[in-house]
């Protein structure tokens, strides 16, 4: 079994490194094989939402940088893992540039889930979503938007399951490696 | 009354003028159009990439009344480097004085014809919009971006005409620095077109993938 962890920490940025530390221990232990992308680290330019990687080169984006190859991780592994300091709530532009990038992981085509348009799936198979932000203080604001957005990035990456996690930075090592094991079981259980 | 005597329209489409962001916000820009009124348009993608344009967004943000974001929806939020913008717009305001707040709207369209998609995008905005020291004055939530398709909201034909007339609803308060009101919301929310439409619009992407000389179906799977 594969993960791949995609790290959105910032430049200079370094409160990640722990929990991400934690949570490679935690899979690797379930023996999982586990591979972390330190996104600031690679050459991604933004998308520029030309839908070339619908229409041109299907499945593939246009622009030839780093982004081809997270993209390809993604598609191959059983897990993919975001760790993100909250930006407004949301992703950090690092790791948002990575999956803004990585669109031709679904079809152009249309389906309707409970209601509402989402792209069809372009693989038979999709990694499940582990995501965990790091928040400098308590905002249980940027929690909760966090929380919803993830579950919409799994309705549209067709994760089989997910979990999304917050923590505040300089929480208690035990506590961070308590709930990643709980989360990591929810992810195996659900799938 | 507030009035908004200097309004800054930041397009955050990569997209610049030729995207649907564009065009929703340049017709709203027109609509604020009136002689005591100074408008200013920059372009978030570019602006992150060159300095100077980054000097000269920013400058233009600092002496706004207020900023309007018209920006499209990327995987349930905002696109990464509008996220960048963002990140730098807050960095630079923790550091500067600041006499009032200024007015932010936002204009968020996606391609799908709900509204729903756009949801956490602006309340991000909203966040930010605390973050960053301005006051928030609401969004204008906007689906069924395929009606627009990147032309002059103008051109878009009769299927936008209830949008067009909520734009312009919208600008009237803008104009005097006032929150956008339910009834707008409430306009917006009424989809352009229904959702089966969308269903039907296989054969466009067979078309535009064949203009575009693909080499390989678009159901490949080049990653599996």
């Amino acid at each position: 079994m594969k993960a791949v962890l995609l790290d959105g920490s910032r430049k200079g940025e370094n409160e990640l490194e722990g929990i991400r530390d934690v949570i490679t221990k935690e899979l690797e232990e379930l023996r999982w094989e586990v591979e972390v992308l330190e996104l600031r680290n690679l050459k991604m330019t933004p998308c520029t939402g030309c839908f070339n990687c619908w229409v041109k080169m299907p499945g593939i984006c246009i622009y030839n940088d780093d982004a081809r190859g997270v993209t390809k991780k993604i598609v191959q592994s059983d897990l993919m893992v975001f760790i993100t300091p909250l930006t407004f709530g949301g992703h950090s532009s690092v790791l948002k540039c990575a999956l803004d990038r990585s669109l031709g992981i679904v079809l152009p085509y249309f389906r309707g889930i409970d209601g509402k348009t989402h792209h069809k799936k372009r693989y038979k198979r999709y990694p499940r979503l582990m995501a965990v932000g790091i928040l400098p203080v308590p905002d249980a604001e940027a929690e909760g938007i966090f929380h919803e957005l993830v579950s919409r990035n799994a309705i549209n990456a067709h994760s089989p399951s997910y979990t999304s996690e917050v923590f505040v930075k300089d929480t208690d090592k035990k506590e961070v490696e308590r709930i990643i094991k709980h989360n990591l079981n929810e992810i195996e259980v659900a799938a | 009354m507030n009035s908004a005597e200097r309004i800054v329209l930041l397009i955050g489409s990569p997209k610049g003028n030729g995207g649907t962001s564009a065009s929703i916000g340049n017709f709203i820009l027109k609509k604020l159009q009136n002689d005591g009124i100074t408008l200013e348009t920059h372009h978030v993608g570019k602006a992150v990439k060159k300095e100077e344009k980054w000097d000269l967004l920013v400058k233009a943000v600092d002496a706004a009344d207020s900023v309007i974001l018209s920006f499209p929806l990327y995987w349930d939020s905002l696109p990464s480097h509008l996220i960048e913008a963002l990140e730098r717009l807050h960095a630079h305001r923790k550091e500067i004085e600041r006499k009032n707040a200024q007015n932010l709207y936002v204009v968020v369209n996606n391609g799908f014809p709900e509204t729903w998609h756009n949801e956490v995008a602006i309340t991000m905005c909203h966040h930010f919009a605390k973050e960053a020291g301005f006051k928030w004055r609401g969004a204008l939530n906007i689906g069924g971006g395929a009606a627009i398709n990147e032309k002059p909201l103008e051109e878009t034909g009769g299927m936008t005409l209830r949008l067009r007339k909520t734009l312009e609803m919208a600008a009237a308060v803008m104009v005097k620095g006032e929150a956008i009101p339910i009834e707008v919301d409430k306009r917006l929310k009424k989809q352009l077109y229904p959702s089966w439409v969308v269903l039907l619009t296989n054969f466009g992407w067979r078309r535009q993938a064949k203009t575009k000389g693909a080499k390989h179906p678009l159901r490949a799977r080049p990653y599996e």
